[in-house]
């Protein structure tokens, strides 16, 4: 039997805005089943990214492909197989819910009659809005705005899901539900891409991720190996002693290579390590051959808030 | 359930397109609705008991008045008694046929109806597409897998569907009316047929508007604004020398079956459009009814227009028109003007003293010429009428021009990304009649074909019979076409050249800064004055549309030309203009040229 295509496929993606370069030669591919997430400061290419493969910017260059459809020659067809929710989902303020849902039903030739009316009712379910059904589009707070329009993208049972910021705005209980429904339909064998600026998010829910500054790809793979990448050179280590040997410590590593930012908390240091994995052992052998009695020494795990606070700052143009 | 394939409904089922059942759902509520429909109702049945009655009253006030005066003939002097003789004659009750006074109302009910599809429809069509775009929901319209066709059609029989159901609820009452007066099939049909036809080209103008102007307030005005111009001051350029442009309105038809429909408004019509029933419409050498010319010209209109949503509705960033339809539609427009104008300019149609004469006091004079065997051409067209005709020509000629330019032009960001686009390609250029090429070529075409028309246009008017003696050592019409060629060469490079190497605001600001200003100074500045102002001159002078005009009145013999100072004057005021604008397009090109080498700068990847 022949492999089936990546549902997603980019290469060599670049997309311009005049001389802005919004994406560079980004490439990555999103397997059936995985839930993919795009994560960067603002400004990053993620919108613009989202928005070439929901066939809505045609690219400067690059080739885009959707369950193996070439998204500039196969257009229509690709667009069957997707569902897109932007950034601040709009929603028409003359429509109630259910006649949102529906106008789009008819759009994509869901059936008829009952059919429709089923399914429209299983995309309520699905997105916990049921007992909106009847209530104006307008009336409908931010989160559930963005609720509905999830329903809309789920009608026609999408291969591929593209959610840009699709969290923006929702409660707590709303994102977790997110989750859950995002998990269910990667189970099913959808794959879902989506970008957020809720970071620690985005780690709980996607299988992979690819992390963009300034339309350029920093890091890109398994989410733990990506957290691994970015955090690998400069990172918090932790060295705890024994009762009154804190300020030993203290100056210890004060003396050794690559260490900034000590704080001394009694019997606890922290501090920055810059270094490699060896230069790391090194540091822990040197500390135990100086008699240091060491309770624990461990390093703490970035979240990738502080990964990405710190890529935004690096690549922060200097003025001045 | 079982997964079922997509299959969104087929684009001839326009009840079951899903845009069109959106606002089928939202413009049809009843609270929304019935307001509308209310006000129609009342309208119409005002308009359908009222003017009948009114027609009544007024035929009976009219006999009233005739039988009083008759009861006084004796008392009055010899004199009197002439004068109320020819009083009688016109006051004597008319011949009214049995179903006149049930006609009446047929006209002003069409009126309202226009009122509403034609003015109210079209400005909501262009409000509710802007606003669509404007909220972001016209991205799920381009995700949906319809047809771009489809999706047109959804928006142009949604977006006015209250407007469709007042206008079927004024039916009724028109239906009954038609019966009543038993106006025939052949005569109505025809007639609401066109008014359909105008409604679709009229909403499409809308589609096209709400879809490139930004702000809702501005695109429902803007396209409303365009049919209240079709209505009002394009019948007054079909007068002067431009037929072809009636032809977008419902008049010519609307004339054309005037006497069958309601024989007493007729006479009105012709004063008001200054039209001829019966009439074919030349086109070359062809003859058309107006009914068929009618629909060729908006039909043509129709397509261009359907044309312009096809390519917005598949691409976004797509231009109105590509490079080749942009030609095409140049050169038809010109090609119907041309055609339509110049036979009409051999048997003297064309001029309005000729068609004046013809119309003159509401068709009650020609009448009364026919009645009496008198020829009713009884002089021959002034030169001055084909010298503006010409001039009105070259101007159609600007303008249809640079309003292509501005479809056809790309913007900075679509050059740049062309020209990304061909170097990863490895292709030597951006593809000429891609959307990201340069206008220039297509300009030069503009240009080119532009002039030769002019040529042909005037020496159909200005070489034709009427004027063969009168012409007799006028300016060589060779000449007169290089200066055309030199004024829109200068004026439409230089704004090509403006639009494409800065974009936006500094081209549209040139057009109203040397265009327009400097008419407008010199009018202020001669008026008052006895004899031409040399500064006044001067100053219009810096206009393109000045030149244009100068070029015609180079073309006239020289007891039309002005007096030979200021013909003169003339001539060095042109030389003035071509020198400056020639620096003018030399600093645009420049411009132009470190534009193009700075956008193939940045070209380079990575």
């Amino acid at each position: 039997m022949p492999e089936s295509p990546p549902a997603i496929e980019i290469r060599d993606l670049r997309v311009d805005y005049g001389n802005f370069v919004a994406v560079n030669d980004l490439s990555f591919t999103v397997d059936p089943g995985q839930v993919f997430g795009l994560v960067g400061p603002n400004g990053a290419g993620k919108s613009s990214t989202l928005r070439v493969l929901a066939t809505l910017n045609r690219p400067t260059y690059g080739e885009v492909r959707l369950c193996g459809l070439d998204l500039l020659e196969q257009t229509a067809a690709a667009r069957r197989l997707l569902g897109y929710m932007p950034d601040l989902a709009p929603v028409p303020s003359d429509l109630k819910a259910w006649e949102f849902l529906d106008l789009y039903a008819h759009a994509y030739g869901l059936g008829k009659g009952a059919q429709r009316e089923q399914r429209i009712a299983e995309c309520f379910e699905e997105v916990h809005l049921t007992d909106k059904r009847e209530a104006w589009c307008r009336a409908l707070s931010r989160g559930q705005t963005q609720r509905l329009v999830l329903a809309k993208c789920l009608l026609h049972r999408p291969q591929v899901l593209i959610l840009d910021e699709p969290a923006s705005g929702m409660d707590p209980l709303s994102r977790r539900d997110l989750r859950l429904t995002l998990r269910q339909l990667a189970a099913k064998g959808v794959a879902v891409i989506v970008s957020s600026h809720i970071l620690s998010e985005l780690a709980d829910m996607c299988t992979s991720m690819c992390v963009m500054n300034q339309g350029r790809v920093l890091a890109a793979g398994p989410v733990d190996e990506v957290r691994a990448r970015l955090g690998q050179s400069t990172r918090t280590l932790t060295l705890e002693v024994l009762d009154g040997a804190g300020e030993r410590a203290a100056n210890f590593l004060q003396a050794a290579a690559g260490v900034t930012e000590l704080v001394q908390t009694g019997d606890r240091c922290s501090f920055r390590f810059t270094g490699s994995g060896d230069a790391q052992s090194a540091l822990l052998n040197a500390a135990v051959g100086v008699g240091l009695p060491i309770r624990t020494f461990e390093e703490q795990k970035s979240s990738f808030e502080d990964i990405l606070v710190e890529i935004a700052a690096e690549h922060r143009p200097h003025h001045g | 359930m079982a997964d079922s394939p997509l299959r969104p409904p087929p684009v001839w089922q326009i009840w079951a397109n899903p845009i069109f059942r959106r606002y089928v759902r939202s413009r049809l509520r009843p609270r929304g609705l019935s307001v509308g429909l209310i006000i129609t109702l009342v309208v119409s049945g005002f308009i359908y008991l009222f003017v009948p009655a009114v027609n009544h009253r007024l035929d009976e006030q009219r006999e009233i008045g005739r039988l009083s005066a008759l009861r006084h003939a004796e008392n009055l002097s010899a004199d009197d008694q002439q004068r109320l003789r020819i009083m009688e004659d016109f006051l004597k009750p008319k011949e009214r046929p049995p179903d006149f006074y049930a006609r009446t109302p047929i006209f002003p009910l069409l009126v309202l109806q226009g009122i509403i599809l034609f003015l109210f429809g079209t400005g909501q069509v262009a409000g509710g597409m802007t606003a669509e775009s404007d909220e972001g929901s016209v991205d799920y319209q381009r995700l949906a897998p319809m047809s771009p066709l489809a999706k047109t059609l959804g928006y142009l029989f949604g977006l006015p569907v209250r407007e469709y159901v007042m206008f079927l609820a004024t039916l009724p009452l028109t239906a009954l009316s038609l019966w009543k007066g038993h106006v025939p099939a052949a005569a109505w049909l025809p007639v609401y047929g066109v008014f359909l036809l105008s409604v679709l080209l009229y909403h499409l103008t809308g589609l096209v508007s709400g879809t490139v102007v930004k702000n809702k307030r501005w695109a429902f005005l803007l396209s409303m604004g365009l049919v209240f111009m079709l209505y009002t001051l394009v019948p007054q350029g079909a007068r002067l020398g431009f037929p072809f442009v009636k032809y977008l309105t419902l008049w010519p038809v609307l004339v054309e079956h005037a006497q069958e429909i309601a024989p007493k408004s007729a006479s009105d019509l012709i004063s008001a459009t200054g039209m001829m029933p019966g009439t074919q419409v030349p086109f070359f050498n062809l003859l058309f009814s107006d009914l068929a010319f009618t629909m060729l010209v908006q039909g043509f209109f129709i397509i261009v227009m359907t044309l312009m949503v096809w390519r917005k509705w598949s691409r976004a960033e797509s231009h109105l028109l590509s490079k080749f339809w942009g030609l095409l539609v140049f050169v038809w427009i010109q090609t119907l003007i041309i055609g339509n104008a110049v036979p009409m300019a051999e048997d003297g149609d064309l001029f309005p003293s000729q068609n004046l004469q013809r119309t003159l006091v509401g068709g009650k004079l020609i009448r009364e010429l026919d009645r009496r065997n008198i020829d009713l051409a009884q002089t021959d067209p002034h030169l001055l009428e084909g010298a503006v005709i010409t001039f009105v020509f070259a101007l159609n000629l600007l303008l249809v021009a640079i309003l292509l330019i501005i479809m056809m032009t790309p913007t900075a960001d679509s050059q740049v990304r062309g020209l990304r686009r061909a170097v990863r390609n490895r292709q030597p250029r951006i593809p000429r009649l891609a959307d990201e090429s340069s206008a220039l070529p297509a300009a030069l075409i503009l240009i080119i074909a532009g002039t030769a028309a002019w040529y042909g246009f005037q020496r159909s008017i200005l070489g034709s019979h009427w004027f063969t003696d009168i012409m007799q050592g006028a300016g060589n019409p060779l000449l007169a076409a290089g200066r055309v060629l030199v004024v829109l060469a200068l004026t439409v490079l230089t704004f090509h050249a403006m639009l494409e190497a800065r974009g936006g605001r500094p081209p549209f600001l040139a057009v109203v800064f040397v265009g327009i200003v400097p008419i407008m100074a010199a009018m202020i500045l001669q008026i008052g004055q006895h004899q031409v102002s040399d500064t006044a001159l001067w100053i219009a002078g810096l206009s393109p549309l000045t030149q244009l005009a100068a070029v015609t009145e180079m073309m006239l013999p020289p007891s039309f030309q002005l007096p030979a100072p200021y013909h003169d004057r003339m001539t060095a005021i042109f030389l003035c203009w071509m020198l400056g604008m020639t620096l003018m397009l030399a600093w645009q090109w420049s411009t132009l040229a470190s534009t193009w080498k700075s956008r193939r700068v940045t070209t380079p990847l990575g």
